[in-house]
């Protein structure tokens, strides 16, 4: 079938239209590395804890005073971000802790998403070697 | 040549196409025996979905336990499941959260078997 790679269509351009390619590949990530790497990206831009900033907690809102463990962890890392190590650990002692969490999981996500891939050549690979 | 369906039936989608492309290969036996171990290794991903559910009524976490990221289980413990946003990723993503897990014990092992043989 010689006309089955125009059917599938240009999948593999790889430097045509860098920007395009880039955008493929932020698209390929997992869901979970989205969502992290989304709210790291929005506690930079936003602090939490300014004035006149609606109350993040869905467990202030459900119930407004209970007591939240992990309330000002937001702030903290949004502090920690920006350099303000004593602004960070007023807001919350465990804010360096949690963003190491986060950043290493995310890590742990992008690798996972490039393993397959990479194993998957190395297996074609070997085969080539065997036959 | 072992067949999937044969050895391990409850295996679905990705995680079943990803199984039998490594069992592919194994003899029988091999086949058999790496059935059984992987059985007794695996997470299902009903019961992490469940576990992730818990989020829910206020015990946020024990999924990410259960698949060794403590670090992740410790956050979402105390802090409700990241104000219940980590939660809701949880449920919206676990088939992948489990695949992650189980892919990693299936190449384990494997990779076990492979040395013993």
């Amino acid at each position: 079938m010689p006309s089955m790679p125009e059917i599938i269509g240009p999948s593999p351009r790889p430097s045509a239209f860098p920007l395009w390619s880039a955008f493929e590949r932020l698209a390929s990530l997992p869901i979970e590395a989205m969502v992290w790497i989304g709210s790291l990206v929005f506690l930079y831009l936003v602090d939490p804890a300014s004035p006149g900033r609606p109350d993040l907690c869905l467990f202030h809102r459900l119930i407004p005073g209970l007591p939240c463990p992990g309330c000002g962890l937001g702030a903290a890392i949004h502090d920690l971000m920006h350099g303000e190590i004593g602004a960070s650990l007023r807001a919350h002692p465990l804010g360096a802790p949690a963003l190491l969490i986060l950043v290493a999981r995310v890590h742990t996500l992008l690798r996972e998403n490039h393993e397959p891939r990479r194993r998957r050549g190395r297996k074609e690979s070997t085969d080539g070697e065997h036959s | 040549m072992a067949n999937i369906l044969e050895l391990l039936p409850e295996l679905e989608g990705e995680e079943m196409v990803f199984v039998q492309g490594l069992i592919k290969e194994m003899t029988d036996a091999h086949a058999a025996q790496f059935a059984a171990v992987y059985r007794s290794r695996r997470r299902d991903p009903g019961t992490v979905l469940l576990l992730a559910c818990l989020g829910f009524i206020g015990v946020s976490g024990i999924q990410r336990f259960v698949l060794d990221q403590i670090g992740m289980g410790l956050l979402y413990f105390f802090t409700g499941g990241i104000c219940l946003i980590g939660t809701i990723v949880d449920v919206v993503t676990y088939k992948r959260l489990a695949f992650d897990y189980n892919r990693s014990r299936a190449i384990e092992i494997s990779g076990t078997l492979r040395a013993m043989a």
